[in-house]
């Protein structure tokens, strides 16, 4: 997608002077001050800063885990503001995709069943479940290892099986939270290998949070975090 | 101490339903089993209570078995004085009701005819005091000369009662009253009433005294006494002095201690004991597996923490002491309410087993006594003990934990991967053993084997649970054409939780498995009594005296009242039965009869043995020969042709056994001879019962009020059709039960509990994939129906269980427990529509069990999951 292309479209994410604030032991904790933040389709961007700066604060709030006590975000065009629970976790489940620094997968199913899981949920045919899971398995290089339990993949291979969760269903955006934080350094660069085709391949939007300046430059843009704000942001490919 | 507050007692406040539902568990388990051997007690203690109190200082008693020392032989007892002091005693049950009140009453009051002027020394009668002396409100008994006595008892009317027995039914001194002995009404007035002492405690006052011979002759006894109290000079020896007795007593006369017939009863009641306490360990087991489940999932879902403590010094000894001290924890505080707790539930128990045991057994009422430290020891010397070895596999699991497996999150999946085959090894041998046991005799009676057999089943069902969860966790593909995600998630939650599950499903499938194997027992029995009922009760009416009821209290119908039945013109042949206790070994049994020439023509016994019951019984009229209940013939292993010898007045008789025929009335065992050679060897006895077989066409609704009208106007008699008595018979066995079904019932619920409780655990330890579940977009009712469906699966691998293996364990019951305990014989049937019924149940109670737990995982929002 054209620089252009992407100006003049609706941005798939649109955060605008969001606030999160909890509380904890009777005192309030703003994680998140009036940060302004807005992705367009295909872009790549990635939240720096250090342990507690409220990045996966930020990254819940973009992803419709949580909602913000002020400002307001837009998913392609709709404001998550006035959906109840169900309604977010519908909008999760079609249109946002999440990848965790501990993979997140579920113990008790297989990883074939772990992959398909979000269309399952949507109720999808099993024969369409199985056509597609075997697709994404074999795009992240995990089809020998479909039948298999969680516990047992190496790291790089549980979270290419998180990654091969988080886009079965095509979504808009893909949110990694750390997604390297737990891997060695060949598995984490095939990782966010993997993460970068999927974002230019299909037009996601990737909405990625990292401590590693060598993951972070990999970015269209860096957006830089302190203590709950959006200190400066930087364009690195435009 | 500081280690197992803040690792053990926190954690136990912080997870409250679950700390809740163990103690529960512990609780009613120790409550139930307490309350019933409390129950057991208070029947046998009520009775010897009774015992204690009417006997007084009696060292020996003179009895000829089964019948009254005859007054001709009292003359030949003379010598008995040499031993120390002699009383004739007239001792009887009978109702006693105000003069012209409600003719309906039935309760039973102890008789006691004495001579008063030889009964001092043995037994003491304290009056009530007339007024309030000293103020507190409370009646003050006052000691009583014999010259005062005598003057109470010269009137052949006098009758002496209790002040609780006028309390409860308004009468006061100089009142009428009526005594009812039979169909006869004697008139009496009340010349005392006696303080709660002595005699008088007897059934909470339901006592009275009369002089000997206005007892002779209100009970019809005249010419003979129910025995002779012998209270033995101080210092003589008991042992010696009844040996020496024995042998100068003439033949027909037998010489014991009072005590001796607290032990037959206790005998009598044996088996009904043992079996109601083999149930009640049922509950116990279930809090066992409660403490387990608690135990075994506080280690799994503290494995982290435990690593912990392993990783900053804490040795395998103080783990593994935290894990057992937890157990000992739950167990103390389960056992501190238990004992109450079984103090209220014995007071239940007994309002149920009290009438049973009165109906069957022996009359005597039964109070359960306050809660003694011996109770209290027991609740805690059954509970702890249990509970710390339930906790002990768990306890060594977090023994073996290293901090190295914990840190690197190591995970046991061995379950989820292969078929647990030393479980089936396990089960297998099981059940095998368990049927070796079941083709054992009995121990002294008791079928210690045949329970033994039904625990080795229960374990050997325990250890399939893990086996049929993996294959739940295979299977299960109906769940996904019903609920496809759910379905799914559920099935893969269960395989990923076999350990931690199969304790809960077991004390559920265990409970479910008595519970299916106790109602098969009962239907079977009820129909085979069904079925006995409707084969031999042919008669069109029954007449009772004094009390109504399938069994009345012997009391003798007059020979008036069956001249006038005999006469009514639809009448054409009317059959008396009257019956004795014995004593027969160490055990009292009943030794009746009956017309067999009417029986024969008119009734229909089953026989058992010999084929042609009917020839054989034809044989034994005119013959010193009986037939036999099959309990008897179990019992005491006598069986066609054997001759067996019987106390009588006159010394023990050899009578043949012509015939075994099936009863279900008693399981003391029957022995009943033709009516002739009864009155000969035991006397002639008026019946106590008559059956009464009418001509055709005529009605016996009709035929009853008629004869009610004619002969029971004056006379208590009760008289029942066929139709009524069979509703009746049916009523006491479905009562005779209902204790079963409670005791079951609690067993149920308790383990319900826990598996609603382990389901919750679950439900919050598995939060984090609750999270990704939620990333991923299952919604809250995604959530819901996962839990429910998973409470479902193991609602129905539990139901499967208890179904299979409660037919397994019904098999033992009817063909190996009752036949060694009671010595009948059940036809095995099947009663589906409570089985069905109850799998309903148990299906929609397990998915309700689920709705917490549930509801809870629904609860948890992303804010919650994602750990801000």
């Amino acid at each position: 997608m054209s620089r252009e292309n992407a100006i003049v479209s609706v941005p798939v994410l649109e955060a605008i002077n969001v606030h999160r604030t909890y509380s904890r032991g009777g005192q309030s904790v703003e994680a998140v001050r009036g940060v302004t933040l807005s992705l367009t389709a295909g872009e790549h961007v990635a939240v720096v800063g250090p342990s507690g700066c409220g990045k996966s604060t930020l990254l819940h709030l973009c992803g419709a885990m949580d909602r913000p006590t002020r400002g307001d975000v837009t998913l392609e065009g709709q404001a998550l503001a006035g959906l109840d629970d169900d309604a977010l976790t519908a909008l999760r489940r079609r249109r946002v995709g999440f990848v965790f620094q501990f993979f997140n997968l579920l113990p008790t199913l297989t990883v074939s069943q772990n992959i398909g899981l979000p269309l399952l949920l949507e109720g999808r045919p099993d024969a369409e479940v199985d056509e597609r899971t075997a697709t994404v398995a074999d795009r992240v290089g995990l089809t020998s290892r479909l039948d298999h339990y969680p516990q047992q993949l190496s790291g790089g291979e549980a979270q290419r099986a998180a990654i091969a969760r988080a886009v079965i269903h095509e979504p808009a955006l893909l949110i990694a939270d750390e997604p390297t934080g737990n891997l060695d350094s060949e598995n984490g660069a095939r990782v966010l290998e993997l993460l970068m085709e999927l974002n230019t391949r299909s037009d996601t939007a990737l909405l990625l949070a990292t401590h590693d300046d060598d993951v972070a430059v990999r970015a269209g843009r860096v957006f830089h975090m302190r203590d709950g704000h959006d200190r400066d942001e930087v364009q690195l490919h435009p | 101490m500081s280690l197992f507050r803040w690792f053990i007692v926190r954690q136990a406040g912080r997870e409250r339903l679950r700390t809740a539902s163990t103690i529960v568990g512990v609780a009613v388990g120790v409550a139930v089993v307490l309350a019933i051997r409390l129950a057991n007690e208070s029947s046998v203690r009520g009775f010897e209570t009774a015992l204690d109190a009417v006997s007084g200082r009696t060292s020996l008693e003179v009895i000829a078995p089964g019948v009254g020392v005859s007054e001709d032989r009292l003359a030949d007892l003379g010598w008995l004085r040499e031993y120390g002091h002699v009383s004739p005693v007239i001792d009887g049950d009978v109702v006693i009701r105000p003069a012209g009140g409600d003719r309906t009453t039935s309760e039973l009051v102890r008789v006691l005819g004495v001579d008063i002027l030889r009964d001092q020394p043995f037994r003491d009668y304290p009056l009530a005091g007339d007024e309030d002396d000293d103020g507190t409100g409370e009646d003050a008994a006052r000691s009583i000369t014999t010259q005062e006595f005598l003057s109470l008892l010269t009137d052949p009317q006098a009758v002496v009662l209790t002040s609780a027995f006028g309390a409860r039914h308004g009468i006061q001194l100089d009142h009428r009253v009526e005594l009812v002995a039979g169909d006869r009404v004697v008139p009496l007035v009340v010349r005392g009433l006696l303080g709660d002492q002595g005699p008088a405690q007897v059934r909470d006052g339901s006592f009275a005294l009369m002089d000997i011979a206005a007892a002779q002759v209100a009970l019809g006894r005249l010419g003979s006494v129910d025995r002779v109290d012998v209270r033995l000079h101080d210092g003589d020896v008991v042992d010696t002095t009844e040996a020496e007795i024995a042998q100068r007593l003439p033949a027909g006369l037998l010489v014991q201690r009072p005590t001796r017939r607290g032990a037959q009863v206790e005998k009598m009641l044996a088996a009904f004991h043992f079996n109601l306490s083999a149930l009640s360990y049922i509950a116990l087991l279930v809090g066992v597996f409660l403490v387990y489940n608690t135990v075994s999932v506080s280690v799994i879902t503290r494995r982290s923490e435990i690593g912990m403590l392993r990783t900053v010094g804490a040795s395998r000894g103080t783990v593994l002491r935290l894990f057992l001290g937890e157990a000992v924890g739950f167990s103390l505080i389960g056992c501190a309410l238990g004992a109450p707790l079984a103090w209220v539930l014995a007071r239940v128990a007994v309002g149920f087993t009290s009438s049973t045991v009165s109906t069957f057994w022996v009359a005597a009422a039964a109070t359960v006594p306050p809660l003694d430290a011996g109770d209290v020891l027991f609740a805690f010397g059954i509970g702890v003990p249990l509970a710390i070895t339930a906790s002990v596999v768990p306890a060594l699991e977090a023994f073996r934990l290293t901090p190295i497996a914990v840190i690197r999150g190591e995970r046991d999946l061995s379950i989820q991967e292969r078929l647990p085959r030393r479980y089936g090894l396990g089960a297998a041998v099981l059940f095998v053993v368990g049927a070796w046991c079941a083709t054992q005799p009995a121990v002294d009676g008791l079928p210690v084997f045949g329970l033994a057999s039904a625990l080795a089943v229960v374990f050997g069902a325990s250890l399939l649970v893990p086996i049929l969860l993996h294959l739940v966790q295979r299977g299960g593909w109906w769940t996904r054409l019903w609920l496809p995600v759910e379905g799914r998630l559920a099935q893969s939650n269960i395989g990923a939780s076999i350990r931690r599950v199969s304790i809960s499903i077991a004390a559920l499938a265990v409970s479910l498995a008595m519970m299916v194997a106790i109602a098969v027992m009962i239907g079977s029995f009820r129909e085979t009594v069904v079925y006995w009922v409707g084969q031999t009760l042919q008669a069109d009416l029954f007449v009772a005296a004094g009390r109504s009821g399938p069994v009345g209290t012997r009391a003798a119908v007059s020979a008036e009242v069956e001249r006038a039945i005999e006469a009514h013109p639809g009448v054409v042949a009317v059959d008396g039965f009257r019956s004795i206790d014995v004593p027969y070994g160490d055990s009292l049994i009943i030794v009746g009869s009956g017309r067999f020439g009417v029986l024969l023509e008119y009734g229909n016994l089953l026989f058992k043995a010999p084929a042609d019951g009917h020839a054989a019984m034809a044989t034994a009229i005119g013959d010193d020969a009986v037939l036999v209940s099959e309990s008897f013939s179990l019992r005491y292993d006598r069986d066609v042709g054997d001759v067996i010898e019987l106390p009588t007045p006159n010394g023990d008789r050899d009578f043949r056994i012509a015939a075994v025929y099936f009863d279900y009335s008693s399981d003391r065992g029957l022995v009943v001879m033709d009516q002739p050679k009864f009155d000969a060897h035991y006397d002639e006895r008026r019946p106590s019962g008559l059956t009464v077989y009418l001509k055709e066409g005529h009605d016996p609704e009709e035929v009853r009020d008629r004869l009610l009208a004619e002969v029971g106007a004056d006379r208590p008699i009760f008289i029942n059709t066929n139709a009524s008595l069979r509703r009746q018979v049916l009523e006491v066995f479905d009562s005779t039960f209902a204790i079963t079904y409670a005791l079951e019932g609690i067993a149920i619920f308790v383990s319900m509990f826990g598996v609603a409780a382990t389901l919750l655990t679950l439900a919050l330890e598995r939060r984090q994939e609750t999270m990704v579940l939620r990333l991923v977009g299952a919604e809250r009712h995604h959530l819901r129906r996962m839990i429910m469906v998973e409470a479902g699966l193991l609602g129905c691998v539990s139901l499967g269980i208890g179904l299979v293996v409660g037919l397994a364990l019904s098999l033992i019951l009817i063909f190996v427990i009752n036949v060694q305990s009671f010595g009948w014989t059940i036809q095995f049937h099947v009663p589906f529509a409570f089985l069905l019924q109850t799998s309903l149940l148990v299906l929609v109670t397990s998915a309700v069990a689920g709705l917490y737990p549930a509801r809870v995982a629904g609860r948890l929002t992303m804010a919650d999951l994602s750990g801000e």
